[in-house]
């Protein structure tokens, strides 16, 4: 067998909107919806630059069956481009681009293979000599739920690439479409498997045989920081398999945390911030930095920090600081998490009103039925008719953390004295 | 907090009345139905808490009696005074807090000032009246609850309500169920458009896919009609051509017609005729040329036979050149040798007028011999330095010894002018001076004993005075001790007063007897003292007597002594003066002129002595200076006469100098260099001389070998100049021939040639025609004409043929286009084109509006690709999505916190209420006389119940109307007393409260009143005097108000 090389990627979700209040800055604007585009012309000119002999693609091209048009033409005319340049594409579609949403009129180059809703195996050649078996299912409709992992099987002893958009493994955070386990996969004889579905990169299996999840391309939001890109993978002549991880992205999200306990005042939490800035725009390596800056700690400064127009208003002026960074560093946020300096088991002691509502908030907190019992209260919100469809509850972790800053407004209201 | 006084500037019944120095513990005001006691409890909450509103029950007292609605209220607080001023105005009426440091604030200090800002607390718990006290609900509403649980909780009494209140907004603010302008719901709204938004957009996948297959087919169907369009175009441009070729294929057709028609001459030499016209006028042209030559030969013949040539003068033609050339050098070295002469005679009289100047002696041979080597010169210049400076030596001694003969002349006049000096010894006059200033000191002397002397007498004189004086003092000095007696007289009197004293009393005596005794002692004292004193003086004179006596023998010693060495010094003098007088110094004079006059005589000694030597000093310099010059002048004299023997050898003149001779020698010099140019000038001239004759002698022969006269020197030059013109002559004429027979020899060779070239032209000619097929010239030209003819008609053909081959743009296929052509005729070809162009305009039609369609089609997809508005939509809605979390968590957490303080209040209220009602039992218990024991509220219910002493519980609803008024007294007591546990003390007013409470329980109730007013101001108002009475029995000096007809009045 001669040696190989291919770009492993998925979760392109082209066109895929930013989680972000950006529509204050309109650069950021227009950088960020053509972000999860000019991450995949990274991608192809990757493929180009180092002469891979194909592509493959495992899934959630599109972010949903509400894609643009735009997005499917570019990604057909990145693909064309691939094409010209001799190198194959393999696609197999997952739980976002199902085959029933793409548009019938595009015609696809002739390298370019889409896998059907069954399993097919494609040999791939060079100079008529056999590089690999590539297998591959696309997903029929969105709302796959059978374990498609079952249906692969080694059709002889040549190299086999799996192409798959899977759920492997429980506990991965997405959304458990055609789930299935390692063992499946295991049993299934890929020498290499190509996954998709799961955000975060991931090595499932170094040997027998080679998992890898590798991650969608470019963070959307903040649960989506740090690096994303794709996997250039070389297949050595004994079949050896070394997978090099290559970033693509354009706009890179971080979350920082500040403690806030020494700062004295506003100014130096100004200084703090602009300081963030700086170091976050020296390591985006040219990317342009997202970030959600989260205040921590106990400080005088965090009642001042309760007030939203002062949050407001140090966004604004790190934000202003930000934009003048080159590559710019924007600000999605400023969380404050910072509590004032209460002391908070010695005023729980006391036999008063604020201890009361002290005991009564650690209480609620520790309670198992946390959630059912403040449900009534807040299900006004959640459950209007109008709200419901777009507004989920916080999860419990959520909501112990919203009880805090409650006590914290009663204490900062009822103007108990700090520490 | 309590208040200090009030100013009600209008307010009901009450016009400018001012109460000040209300008690800081109870005061009573007593009033009748009506009089003003609800206004005035109207009018201190209407300034701290503002004005009613329309919408209040409560009465609003508008200024009944006149004045400006309103007035203030002084308050202290932690002892600084505040006055709060209240006038109408808007929401409550305008406030002003002056402020003890003079400025002024408004309604937020005063609710810092008072620690109730709510009214509604103010109102039922510190100032209420009668119809607040009959009602629990009035102790039930939420600001008294929340007062009380913030006063539990150690905060401001209003923080509570604060708290609600700012959550309740900003939940209000976020999000309100069936709302509009809350925040959430606006975003709520906005998604709700963008999902139906995205929806429409969503259907553009298919309108894409049909839009691209209407591209399709209309592709297909501009593909067809644009084959059909090139189709007609082919076939338009085919009938374009053919019309084209047409009128050419046609020419063609008659030009070979025109050919065939003619002789045919297939042969001709090209350009034939013309070229046989050129032999033929070629050939006349040569015959005229040979006729022309000839004439010339002959013409040039003649001249050469008549020409004339010398041929002897050929022969010496060498001999005339350099004669020719040499007669310029002869002139002028003729002239040479005249300019020589004249210039040799002018020379020789020069030199012999320099000789003449040497001397007469002097000729040329005695100038070539002179030797005028360096050193004659040198021998020369040596005489005249030696000369001139023996000269110079023997001047410069004259001049020494005239000026040594004058200093003498000058010495001897002053010696000569001076007189002798009387004596001539110096020590003489010295030792005379000395004897002057000798007798000079010892007068001195004289005086000074002589002084001494006289004050030794006055001193003698002096002592023996003194020495009598003593003796004086002596006899005087034992009398003198006046004071004594004062003494005495005092120790009588005081005697005297002792006796008195033992009269009056014994002490008195004692005490003047003790005083008299001490003024007794103390006069004895003094009296030895004194004399003493007397004695001590005695002694003292003796000595001194003593002291005196020796000095007076000491001075009288002193004086003789003096004495004789004043007759000494006399003696001396006198000596002295003898010497002078010896010395025939006149001794009339006094001393100092004595001793001038000497040292006078002295200095004149001294400079007689001086100019005496200076004379002889003169004399002998002027021997010396003599000698000098007598030895210099022998010298020059002796130089002199050497030089002018050297002058007579060499022939000088003896009264020459030494420079006259230097002179002489350039002078002989310069005749020595004249007389040699004369000579070079002699030697030239025979030169020359010799030159000129050897020149003639050359002449002479030429010109006879010439076969010429033989001439004499003075015609030489014109047989010169004749003989070189001939010369000149016969050179031309040789020239002349040379050329002449050179030109014949060329123009017969040229004539040869000629012939030949017309031989040439003439068989050429014959060429020609033979050529052209003829031998005749009329032949030769005739068929010259016919096949230039033909030639133009192929020529023709060729075009025509090249011109359809051109047009057909197929030359491979001409044939058959010429066949095809053949066949038509340009009216077919007309119809048929106008028939294609008209398919072709509909063709071009039907595609135009095909393209356009296609384009627009394309664009249109071009449009849908690069449609943003799905990709702003979701942008939008992810955006709005994440913003709505925040403000749902935003409102999460204030919901939360009023969960958190309902739950609190609701778990604290069982825990703190019983503080309350435990403080209100104790008074409640009192008031009752013991009656009820204890006031309870059952857990989770908002009503109160009694307990009586017999354990027995009872609701409210049973109790009496005075027992249920003295049971909200009680409650209001224990808030109090609950409240002021964590805040400041405010000011109770109660308006009549006592009127259903029996005499007994009344009593009870004081007490308690009064129990309260210890820790707060309390103001009781009351219609019934005998409340007041029962209020002063408890406390005699609480201050008693009368309130009547719009006047408040202190009972004194």
């Amino acid at each position: 067998m001669p040696p190989f090389s291919f770009i492993h990627t998925a979760d392109l979700h082209l066109d895929s909107p930013f989680s972000t209040l950006a529509r204050e800055s309109t650069d950021l604007s227009s950088i960020m919806r053509s972000a999860t585009f000019n991450s995949f012309e990274n991608i192809i000119r990757l493929c180009i630059e180092k002469r891979v002999d194909f592509l493959v693609i495992a899934g959630d091209i599109f972010d949903g069956a509400d894609r643009g048009l735009r997005a499917q033409v570019k990604f057909r005319d990145g693909l064309k481009r691939l094409d010209d340049a001799g190198i194959h594409s393999f696609i197999a579609h997952g739980n976002h681009d199902p085959l029933d949403s793409w548009s019938t009129s595009l015609d696809w180059p002739s390298r370019v293979h889409l896998f059907p809703d069954h399993i097919e195996t494609v040999p791939i050649t060079r100079n008529h000599e056999l590089l690999a078996n590539i297998q591959g299912i696309s997903y029929p409709k969105g709302n796959e739920r059978r374990n498609l992992a079952k249906l692969f099987n080694k059709t002889g002893p040549d190299f086999h690439i799996g192409l798959l958009h899977a759920n492997a493994g429980s506990n991965t955070g997405h959304e458990p479409y055609a789930p299935c386990s390692l063992e499946d996969l295991r049993k299934g004889g890929m020498d290499y498997w190509a996954l998709g579905h799961v955000h975060t990169r991931r090595r499932l299996s170094d040997s027998g045989p080679f998992i890898l999840y590798p991650g969608n391309t470019q963070g959307r939001n903040i649960n989506e920081s740090g690096k994303r890109g794709c996997y250039l993978v070389r297949v050595d002549e004994e079949g050896g398999i070394n997978a090099e991880f290559f970033p693509t992205d354009l706009v890179r999200w971080y979350s920082v945390n500040i403690q806030v306990d020494t700062l004295e005042s506003e100014q130096d939490l100004i200084n703090s911030l602009n300081k963030t800035c700086e170091d976050i725009s020296i390591n985006g390596l040219g990317r342009t930095s997202i970030v959600r800056i989260i205040l921590e700690g106990n400080s005088p400064l965090a009642k001042m920090l309760t007030d939203a127009n002062i949050i407001k208003d140090l966004l604004e002026i790190t934000r202003e600081n930000g934009i003048l960074f080159s590559p710019q560093v924007w600000i999605e946020k400023i969380e404050s998490r910072a509590r004032p300096p209460f002391d908070i088991s010695s005023l729980m002691k006391n036999r008063d009103f604020v201890g009361e509502l002290l005991r009564l908030s650690k209480e609620l907190s520790e309670d198992d039925h946390f959630e059912e019992i403040i449900e009534d209260d807040i299900s006004i919100l959640f459950n209007d008719p109008k709200a419901h469809r777009f507004l989920k509850p916080p999860n419990r972790d959520r909501l112990k953390e919203l009880l805090k800053d409650a006590v914290m407004i009663c204490l900062a209201e009822l103007e108990v004295d700090e520490k | 907090m309590r208040i200090a006084g009030l100013y009600i500037n209008g307010f009901g019944v009450f016009r400018d009345i001012k109460i000040d120095n209300l008690n800081p513990g109870l005061n009573i005001f007593v009033g009748n139905n009506e009089s003003g006691k609800s206004t005035l409890l109207g009018f201190i909450r209407s300034i701290l808490f503002g004005f009613p509103d329309g919408r209040s029950s409560e009465n609003s007292y508008p200024p009944l009696a006149g004045g400006r609605h309103g007035g203030n209220i002084i308050i202290f607080s932690d002892s600084d005074m505040y006055i709060v001023e209240r006038y109408p105005g808007v929401r409550g009426g305008k406030l002003e807090v002056l402020k003890p440091d003079h400025t002024r604030a408004g309604k937020e200090f005063l609710s810092h000032l008072i620690p109730v800002s709510d009214r509604t607390l103010f109102n039922n718990i510190y100032a209420f009246s009668l119809s607040e006290l009959q009602t629990f609900e009035t102790l039930n509403t939420e600001s008294v609850e929340e007062a009380l649980y913030s006063a539990g909780a150690g905060i401001n009494l209003n923080a509570l309500a604060t708290l609600r209140s700012v959550t309740e907004k900003k939940e209000a603010e976020l999000f309100r169920p069936r709302g509009r302008n809350a925040k959430i719901n606006i975003i709520l709204a906005r998604l709700a458009t963008i999902a139906k938004e995205k929806k429409s957009l969503k259907n553009s996948v298919e309108e894409y896919d049909h839009i691209m297959s209407l591209i399709f087919t209309h592709a297909v169907d501009i593909d067809s009609l644009g084959n059909e369009k090139s189709d007609l175009t082919i076939r338009y441009k085919k009938i374009e051509q053919q019309s084209a070729i047409l009128p050419e294929w046609i020419n063609l057709v008659l030009a070979r017609q025109k050919l065939d028609a003619l002789e045919t001459v297939e042969s001709f030499p090209s350009q034939g005729i013309t070229r046989l016209e050129g032999l033929k006028n070629r050939l006349d042209d040569l015959e005229k040329e040979r006729q022309g030559k000839k004439d010339e030969i002959k013409q040039r013949e003649d001249i050469l036979s008549s020409l004339v040539i010398d041929e002897t003068l050929l022969e010496q033609i060498s001999q005339i050149r350099q004669i020719e050339r040499d007669s310029m050098r002869f002139e002028s070295v003729d002239q040479d040798i005249l300019n020589i002469r004249q210039e040799l005679v002018a020379g020789e009289r020069k030199l012999r007028e320099g000789l003449n100047r040497l001397g007469r002696s002097w000729s040329e041979q005695i100038l070539r011999d002179f030797d005028l080597s360096i050193a004659r010169h040198e021998e020369v210049r040596k005489y005249r330095d030696s000369l001139s400076e023996a000269r110079l030596n023997e001047q410069r001694k004259k001049e020494i010894f005239d000026s040594m003969l004058s200093g003498l002349e000058e010495a001897d006049r002053k010696f000569k002018d001076m007189e002798e000096p009387a004596i001539k010894d110096p020590d003489t006059l010295k030792t005379l001076k000395q004897s002057c200033i000798n007798i000079q000191q010892l007068e001195t002397e004289n005086k000074m004993l002589n002084a001494e002397l006289r004050h030794s007498h006055d001193r003698l004189n002096d002592l023996q005075e003194e020495n009598s004086a003593f003796d004086n003092i002596y006899l005087s000095g034992a009398q003198n001790l006046p004071f004594n007696r004062v003494y005495y007289l005092l120790f009588v009197v005081l005697l005297l007063v002792s006796a008195s004293g033992f009269i009056v009393g014994w002490k008195w005596g004692i005490t003047g007897i003790l005083l008299s005794g001490i003024l007794a002692i103390l006069a004895w004292l003094l009296r030895s003292n004194k004399e003493n004193d007397i004695l001590k003086r005695e002694e003292n004179r003796k000595m001194r007597s003593v002291q005196i006596g020796s000095k007076i023998e000491d001075l009288e010693k002193r004086i003789s002594h003096l004495k004789k060495e004043i007759a000494g010094i006399d003696q001396r003098i006198f000596n002295e003066k003898t010497v002078l007088s010896a010395a025939t110094i006149s001794t009339d004079l006094s001393l100092e002129e004595m001793e001038q006059s000497i040292s006078d005589q002295l200095d004149i000694l001294y400079r007689w002595k001086d100019l005496f030597k200076a004379r002889d000093l003169a004399q002998k310099r002027v021997e010396d200076s003599r000698v000098e010059h007598e030895k210099a002048d022998t010298e020059w004299k002796n130089n002199l006469r050497e030089w002018q023997d050297w002058l007579k050898a060499h022939e000088f003149e003896i009264s020459l100098s030494p420079e006259g001779v230097i002179e002489m020698l350039s002078l002989i010099a310069s005749l020595k260099e004249q007389m040699e140019g004369l000579e070079r000038l002699r030697t030239r001239i025979s030169s020359l001389e010799k030159e000129k004759s050897k020149y003639i002698e050359f002449v002479v022969n030429t010109i006879e070998s010439c076969g010429r006269k033989s001439v004499g020197k003075t015609e030489m030059p014109v047989s010169i100049h004749n003989i070189v013109q001939d010369l000149k002559t016969t050179e031309q004429a040789v020239q002349k021939r040379d050329l002449l027979r050179e030109e014949i020899k060329i123009s017969k060779e040229s004539l040869d040639r000629m012939e030949k070239q017309a031989d040439k032209f003439r068989s050429d000619i014959q060429e020609l025609m033979k050529l052209g097929g003829t031998v005749e010239e009329e032949d030769f030209r005739r068929r010259g004409e016919i096949f230039e003819k033909r030639l133009s008609l192929k020529q023709e053909i060729e075009r025509w043929e090249d011109n359809i081959k051109k047009l057909s743009r197929e030359p491979e296929n001409i044939e058959r286009i010429i066949e095809e052509i053949s066949k038509v005729n340009s009216k077919e070809l007309e119809d048929q084109k106008d028939l294609i162009e008209k398919n072709l305009e509909e063709v071009e039609e039907k595609l135009i509006a095909l393209t356009k369609e296609q384009a627009a089609l394309e664009e249109r997809a071009r449009q849908m690709v690069n449609d943003h508005r799905i990709s702003e939509l979701r942008m939008e809605e992810e955006e709005l999505k994440e913003e709505l979390t925040v403000l749902s968590e935003e409102w999460i957490t204030m919901r939360l916190s009023r969960v958190l303080m309902g739950k609190t209040r609701a778990r604290y209220e069982k825990e703190r209420q019983p503080e309350v009602l435990s403080e209100g039992s104790r008074f409640f218990s009192r008031m009752t006389l013991g009656k009820y024991k204890v006031i309870v509220s059952p857990i989770g219910e908002n009503r109160i119940e009694v307990i009586d002493q017999d354990n027995n519980t009872r609701t409210i609803e049973v109790l009496s109307r005075g027992t249920a008024e003295q049971l909200y007294l009680a409650l209001r007591f224990g808030f109090i007393r609950e409240f002021s546990k964590r805040s400041a003390s405010l000011p109770i007013i109660m308006d009549d409260i006592l009127v259903n409470f029996d005499p007994e329980r009344a009593k009870e109730s004081i007490k308690g009143i009064m129990e309260l007013s210890n820790e707060h101001q309390l103001l009781f108002f009351t219609c019934h005097p005998y409340f007041a009475e029962m209020f002063r029995e408890e406390g005699p000096n609480i201050p008693i108000y009368t309130i009547t007809e719009g006047e408040i009045k202190k009972i004194k």
